[in-house]
């Protein structure tokens, strides 16, 4: 009978040296490398956890699995009618603007608000069965990543509704979808470690990721509130947002600075997510 | 290791800022050292029994083994897919059927998926749960997840095994049933560790034995020689 590849596991720790001293580029090299390994081998976690997440949440509605498509469809057609009847900001089109920034907000929020608890959560879990804990948030980031592809399908569709163009932009989404894949991780990996040791973050993250809604162009552009643009430029999500504005609503390239930001600053804060996560990886255990 | 429990199981962003203040270090941080200078080698073919009174650290060693808990200092190496028989249905999902839940479980074992759904059967067969396996195990009865919890996990192919006191109850059938299997099991394993309270299990069963008193190794040799001395601290201590 095929055998998984028996691995000949050889826990070190050397305790002792500075947090600095740890993440010393050729020691990080080869634990990323490591990592990203274990990774791998967790992809059939990852699948199980992210096929049973979605089928628990549909399998008890009526709908059931209609509703990844009917509940993204719902909250755009109310925000878009709320935004441009109630409180009016100048726009051609402007649910499409909406929408294009909504969408990638969506994923943002899930994912950190999943991830942000995805330990204690699984408690029963960890303290019994071996699991690499990246995979916890990772599998969290997936499932709202699941969420948007279905979210995009419903868009889509709206968007013939109302007549949206559709240009060659498009090729930007794979992208900004990059981009914000590894932001989103790098944010979900901190907001684990805060809500995991303590437990207060799980609502001041959630307070937080409404007054960040407020300072991201997803409802208004950048142009409306010059007032504001310090602040909103200070958001690294409005830049990694703009992919899809770009490519969906403005049909303009970005910027070289867009690029040079939304890497810079993906790759950043994936970086301290990852680096957190190594510093205290054995001590999460203690804490649920 | 060191083990460290906190007193507070809802640890506070107030609280860690009023500690900072009030000058109380961790004052409900229970903060121990396990196993210390600890040298313990288990070969091919053993079968190592782990005795000792309750809250001693014979399942604190197993989850060290095992690799859920990460030594503070010094070397942990396993050689070989670790199997864990503990705390059956840990990974149980209760909103998720019989089938699924054999497949999850698989999963985090180290198996794919694919490799999960052909051993369903097999499981499912043993478990005598065929007729239950699309109904959401909320509704099992406890006897039911036991099974369906021990079919799963004993379907393995173990290079080492760690037992936690899993030979609890079950009807007379399955009883019968489980007791040969985990016969089975262990000889096919290259490397059993067994924690239990079940001395006569342990003296059947082991090749070697070690009593674990407060987080260290107390006694390691025959079995017969290690549960006896065991047996006579026991009732000193709680004899008289």
């Amino acid at each position: 009978m095929p055998r998984r590849s028996s691995v000949n596991r050889v826990s070190t720790v050397e305790r002792g040296g500075s947090v600095a001293e740890r993440i010393s580029p050729l020691r990080s090299f080869r634990c990323i490398r490591d990592d990203l390994r274990r990774l791998l081998a967790g992809r059939h976690i990852v699948r199980e956890f992210v096929s049973t997440t979605l089928r628990i949440r549909y399998r008890t509605s009526f709908l059931g699995f209609l509703w990844t498509l009917v509940h993204p469809l719902l909250i755009l057609i109310v925000l878009s009618l709320v935004f441009s009847k109630v409180l009016r900001f100048e726009m051609d089109q402007y649910p499409v603007f909406l929408f294009s920034g909504l969408i990638p907000w969506q994923f943002f929020a899930a994912s950190i608000s999943a991830s942000g608890t995805s330990l204690l959560v699984n408690q029963g879990l960890i303290r019994k069965i071996r699991v690499n804990l990246m995979l916890f948030p990772f599998s969290a980031v997936m499932v709202a990543a699941v969420n948007m592809m279905f979210a995009m399908i419903a868009m889509s569709v709206l968007f013939m509704f109302l007549g949206a163009r559709i240009s060659v932009h498009l090729i930007l989404l794979p992208a900004g979808m990059a981009f914000l894949f590894m932001f989103t991780l790098g944010v979900g990996l901190i907001a684990m470690t805060l809500t995991t040791f303590l437990r207060d973050f799980e609502h001041i993250i959630s307070v937080l990721m409404q007054a960040l809604f407020f300072c991201t162009p997803i409802i208004y552009p950048v142009t409306a509130v010059p007032t504001l643009a310090p602040l909103l430029n200070a958001n690294p999500l409005s830049w990694l947002l703009a992919f899809f504005q770009h490519g969906l609503y403005y049909h303009t390239w970005p910027t070289a600075q867009l690029w040079v930001v939304s890497s810079v600053v993906s790759l950043t804060m994936l970086f301290i997510g990852y680096a957190l996560y190594r510093r205290y990886e054995h001590e999460y255990i203690f804490r649920l | 290791m060191r083990f460290r429990s906190y007193g507070d199981s809802q640890p506070s962003l107030k609280q860690a800022v009023v500690d900072r203040f009030s000058r109380r270090k961790h004052k409900q941080t229970a903060e121990f050292w396990l196993y210390r200078d600890l040298n313990l080698t288990v070969g091919h073919g053993s079968r190592l029994g782990v005795i000792g009174a309750n809250g001693a650290g014979k399942s604190t060693l197993l989850k060290m083994i095992g690799g859920i808990y990460h030594p503070t200092s010094g070397t942990i190496r396993v050689t070989g897919q670790i199997a864990p028989l503990t705390d059956l249905g840990a990974g149980m999902l209760p909103e998720l059927s019989g089938a699924e839940n054999i497949v999850l479980n698989g999963v985090l074992l180290g198996y794919s998926a694919r490799e999960m759904k052909k051993k369903t059967e097999r499981i499912l067969d043993f478990a005598g749960l065929q007729e239950f396996r699309e109904m959401p195990i909320k509704y099992y009865s406890s006897g039911m997840m036991m099974r369906l919890a021990f079919s799963t996990a004993t379907d393995i192919d173990p290079e080492v095994l760690l037992i936690d006191e899993v030979f609890a109850s079950g009807d007379a059938e399955f009883v019968q049933k489980a007791t040969s299997k985990m016969e089975r099991l262990l000889d096919e394993s290259h490397i059993v560790i067994m924690v239990s309270h079940q001395l006569d299990l342990i003296k059947q069963m082991c090749t070697r034995v070690i009593w674990i008193d407060n987080g260290d190794i107390v006694s390691d040799g025959e079995p017969s020689e290690v549960t006896d001395k065991y047996l006579a601290h026991a009732s000193l201590v709680g004899g008289s």
